[in-house]
């Protein structure tokens, strides 16, 4: 099906990064393996350089306009490039080249109150927080850029201004700016349309047309879909510095109508449609950003029905084929799923593709209408963006500054504590101090994000969302229906962990004092038979103690409690049990901890066990972590599930991988994701990298090459997948 | 008449056990066993009292286990831990001490009501997937009342319930556990008599009778064969066996692979292991 695709994935492989350099995944937008042609533009130098003295030119004035006339200066002097091997165009430029003069100097120049700093210092200094300005949460909406077309949307912000009875000078600049941005997008389609059409190998003719329909109006072919959201995508992401967190509002869904139009016309046979969907996916599996690039599949109509289709299907073939781990896929599922997509998923994974989350859909809809109260016309199609996290579709920006680390406040209350406290003195102390992180983290926050918009102006994100342009307002600073601001939390397992071995080793056993607890810990566990008993501790997380369980729930109950509570641009809170790569972050600026883990070492993830420690199996897993009860966490809830590979063997392994995944949803769950693993082939794999160039693991939210992980982390794995034997 | 008994000894419990009969099950390992198959891989079901293992190659011979044992079975000599199993009651004290694992009580006297709370905490994966609970061992027919009684109980919290069973019982015990058995796993391991007791110790004539009996009962029946080169992978004892099965009503026959993962038991609790050579005819079977 895919021949000629495979043919060209070499060239498509090395199209963005260098071939003479070693692939470094987190170089965001870096494209530079394929040069393009140098008579159409500048390189990278050039381009810098040309561009500076462009920005000492600009007259000092509102940002938006700053920002988009850089854009656009960029997109003029960019270096092209269309190839025989490529549907898809170079577009050759730097790192977000537009953030030494634009956000990057405005960052510097705002300032957070002292009671702020003061906060965000010493809470960084102790591991508690991790913050920054969050830009890279956003999702346009993507069915008005199908329908309008980039010249639509420029057409409709201009009737929306001239529609204004009055504008500040503020609004006027965002009115400006999309205009400024958006004819410059239409310049640079029509010099690649032109570029193209000059061209002589075969694909050059198919490549100008689509151009051409986009240059001037609307796509009216599932290419030209593909088209669009690709330009899109490559403009956002490295020119206007706004992460696009989703390809589309489901994929299949969004390619339904254009596909089934292609073949009832006859323009494109179904190995050509199957081709255009390999040679777009071929592109971000080829871009290999660390964090990886979503999209999801599936879903629910309003009245009930599935949106699971036969193009799921030929998405699905086509990603198996590749046998690609990027793009990452999010699949919606509920009891309305037909079998065979669950089944056709579940082999996949258990075959080693590990980039699904199964998202609870019924779960997820039940939580935006129930806890957040959105009408469900409006939250039935929800997005799932970035690693698993839910927003109002074409309406929702949620941005996420500020990471959480709940193992901090069960140290500082350990280290509060004295001999001749009681343990429940203890466990109150943390309650107590990650009530007064969280309302410190809102505090300084919302100054973190009062002027996000003066930073980095979301201007061809605006451009797309009604309300935005209804406001004259920044859609993704307070122009949309639901501007949240998101906390991102991890570290639930060793902080219950933590606990529960205090309370085993000094008030259960009478092991140790204390004190003499306490400066075992900062020397990073002096006494190794002690830290074997907090490592065998009997009240595990994960594993269905009902203590631990409870402890677990408790700490949750506390994070919950944020949602809702009002930010700084007219949304409020939402709360997300995720920990990105902090868990590696925090754990690395973390002394010992009661529960067995040494200086330095990762903490748990997201909403997860620690590793190694769920030693009850799948089944006590899951319930521990229901009791939490995920689907309350209105952001997400990420869940990483680990499977012998002996376990999932077969017509039977297959139909219990279903019932787990159906356990789960009806016990309220909300993403889960799975891992199977062999522990002799992760060691074969730790003694021969050679010969597992392909094999990919979840880590956390993202899938990355086993190989690419450090050893102290694939240590953590084969320790895991023993346990599982 | 079977006497129903409140307490059992039980090996061990395993969790979503995927391959004992139907959906997600938890299988409950009840201890003793009348066979000794060559090739078993549960040894520490063999025994019908509580026994206790020691895996000398997690021992730390930090000597923990010396300080807390009532009847002098451990001790450090020269730096090292010594096991004296003769000397050892099986009260497990030792097993909660040891820090590295390496000492595993194998069996221990339960009630009903803990058996049933450990397996009805998975009733949530039972009910996605039609699973239940699985009565294994050893045998659990060697403890009738015992397995009666859990079987009732497990039927009482509207759980489904599977036996596995290797045939060697009584045909009255059948009678009386059949209407609380929802599927009976049931080994057929040889087809001739000579063979089953080359392979298991005893003859199978008593086997085959109960399978016909519960078959004509009308009992679900899930045949299963574990594949042992050198055997049972012959083509004329397979051949045999598809005879025998053409000839009751069975749900599915099950052929299970052999592995020797066991070996590492064995050691650990002291006996002899005569594992079963390895075999180019049973990979083709």
């Amino acid at each position: 099906m895919l021949d000629q695709l495979k043919r060209d994935i070499p060239f498509i492989e090395n199209k963005y990064h260098k071939t003479d350099e070693p692939f470094n995944a987190f170089a965001r937008m870096s494209y530079h393996g394929w040069e393009g042609d140098p008579s159409t533009g500048m390189d990278d130098g050039e381009l810098k350089d040309a561009l500076s003295a462009f920005a000492d030119a600009i007259p000092d004035t509102e940002h938006a306009v700053i920002k988009a006339k850089l854009f656009a200066f960029v997109l003029d002097h960019m270096r092209i490039g269309i190839d025989e091997h490529d549907y898809f165009p170079l577009l050759y430029n730097w790192n977000r080249p537009l953030s030494a003069f634009a956000a990057g100097r405005w960052e510097r120049q705002m300032k957070i109150s002292d009671e702020a700093a003061k906060f965000r210092a010493e809470a960084v200094a102790s591991a508690a927080i991790n913050c920054w300005r969050d830009y890279d949460h956003a999702v346009p909406d993507w069915h008005a850029l199908y329908e309008l077309g980039f010249p639509g949307i420029r057409e409709r912000a201009q009737k929306y201004r001239a529609g204004h009875p009055s504008l500040s000078e503020k609004q006027t600049a965002y009115f400006d700016a999309i205009d400024i941005e958006y004819a410059a997008i239409l310049r640079l389609i029509a010099r690649l349309r032109d570029y193209a059409a000059g061209c002589a190998f075969d694909k050059a003719e198919r490549i100008a047309e689509c151009l051409d329909h986009l240059a001037k109006g609307a796509p009216t072919t599932m290419y030209e879909r593909l088209m669009l959201i690709y330009l899109y995508f490559m403009l956002s992401e490295s020119v206007d510095a706004y992460q696009v967190r989703s390809l589309g509002h489901g994929l299949d869904h969004d390619l339904t109508a254009p596909y089934l139009a292609d073949r009832a016309a006859g323009r494109f046979t179904e190995e050509e449609l199957a081709s255009f969907i390999g040679y777009f996916l071929m592109q971000f599996s080829a871009i290999g950003n660390y964090w990886g690039q979503p999209l999801y599949l599936g879903g629910t109509n309003l009245d009930g029905s599935t949106r699971v289709n036969e193009l799921t299907r030929v998405i699905l073939d086509v990603y198996d084929e590749l046998g690609i781990y990027n793009p990452k896929l999010q699949v919606k599922y509920s009891k309305t799923s037909p079998s065979w997509y669950l089944d056709k998923m579940l082999d996949m994974v258990r075959r080693g593709h590990s980039s699904f989350v199964f998202v609870c859909d019924d779960n997820i809809r039940a939580m935006m209408t129930g806890i957040r109260g959105i009408p469900k016309e409006r939250c039935y199609d929800f997005d799932v963006k970035g690693c698993y996290e839910f927003a109002v579709r074409a309406g929702e920006f949620s941005a996420a500054p500020t990471y959480i680390n709940l193992l901090a406040p069960a140290v500082s209350a350990l280290n509060r504590s004295a001999d001749g406290d009681a343990y429940a003195d203890i466990e109150a102390r943390c309650l107590d101090d990650l009530r007064a992180l969280l309302d410190g983290a809102i505090m300084m926050t919302n100054e973190l994000e009062r002027e996000l918009d003066e930073i980095n102006p979301s201007v061809m994100l605006s451009a797309t969302i009604t309300r935005s342009l209804e406001l004259a307002r920044d859609a993704y600073h307070d122009g949309a229906e639901y501007n949240t601001t998101v906390f991102v939390v991890g570290g639930l397992g060793s902080a219950v962990d933590a606990l529960m071995a205090v309370k085993y080793l000094v008030y259960e056993t009478g092991t140790v004092s204390l004190s003499e607890l306490k400066r075992v810990l900062t020397e990073n566990w002096s006494d190794g038979k002690l830290r074997q008993m907090a490592l065998t501790c009997p009240h595990k997380y994960g594993c269905g103690d009902p203590e631990a369980d409870s402890l677990g729930a408790k700490i949750a109950d506390m994070v919950a409690s944020c949602q809702g509570r009002p930010n700084a641009r007219g949304g409020d809170y939402k709360v997300d049990m995720h920990s990105a790569r902090q868990f590696i972050e925090f754990g690395r600026r973390m002394g010992a901890t009661a529960d067995g883990r040494l200086a330095g070492e990762e903490t748990s993830k997201n909403g997860s066990a620690v590793m190694g420690m769920d030693r009850n199996g799948v089944t006590a897993l899951i319930r521990s972590i229901l009791v939490t009860r995920p689907a309350r966490f209105t952001e997400g809830y990420g869940f990483d599930v680990m499977l012998h590979e002996t376990a999932v063997q077969g017509d039977d392994g297959l139909a219990a991988m279903r019932a787990l995944l159906a356990a789960y949803d009806a016990g309220g769950g909300s993403t889960i994701q799975f891992n199977i693993f062999d522990a002799s082939t992760l060691r074969d794999a730790q003694a021969h990298p050679e010969k597992y160039q392909n094999l990919q693991v979840r880590v956390c939210g993202w899938n990355t090459l086993w190989n690419n992980m450090a050893k102290e982390e694939q240590d953590k794995y084969i320790e895991r997948s023993e346990n599982l034997q | 008449m079977i006497t129903e008994k409140a307490t059992g000894i039980v090996t061990d419990f395993k969790r979503f056990a995927v391959h004992d009969g139907d959906g997600i099950r938890t299988t409950v390992f009840l201890k003793g066993c009348p066979l000794k198959c060559v090739w078993c891989h549960n040894p520490e079901s063999i025994g019908r009292t509580p026994e206790l293992a020691f895996y000398r190659e997690k021992c730390a011979h930090c000597g923990e286990c010396v300080k807390v044992c009532p009847s002098g079975a451990h001790t450090i000599e020269d730096g090292r831990h010594r096991f004296h199993r003769e000397k050892c009651t099986a009260c497990g004290k030792c097993e909660n001490a040891c820090l590295a694992g390496a000492l595993k009580l194998c069996g221990r006297e339960m009630s009903i009501a803990e058996v049933i709370k450990v397996v009805a905490e998975d009733k949530m994966f039972y009910e996605t997937s039609n699973g239940g609970m699985t009565l294994s061992g050893g045998e659990p027919t060697l403890q009738p009342g015992f397995t009666l009684s859990l079987l009732k109980a497990a039927k009482a919290e509207g759980i489904n319930t599977a036996l596995d069973t290797c045939g060697l019982t009584t045909r009255e015990i059948y009678e009386e556990l059949l209407p609380f058995v929802d599927t009976f796993l049931y080994d057929i391991k040889h087809i001739t008599d000579g063979g089953h007791i080359r392979c298991t110790g005893h003859g199978n004539e008593r086997i085959l009778e109960n399978l016909r009996f519960l078959s004509d009962a009308g009992a679900r029946i899930e045949i299963r064969t574990p594949l042992v080169p050198g055997f049972n992978d012959d083509s004329e004892t397979l051949h045999g066996i598809g005879r025998l099965l053409s000839g009751v009503n069975i749900t599915r026959a099950k052929l299970l692979p052999y592995h020797s993962y066991a070996s590492s038991k064995y050691d650990a609790l002291g006996m002899e292991n005569t594992p079963p050579p390895s075999s180019a005819r049973t990979r083709r079977t």
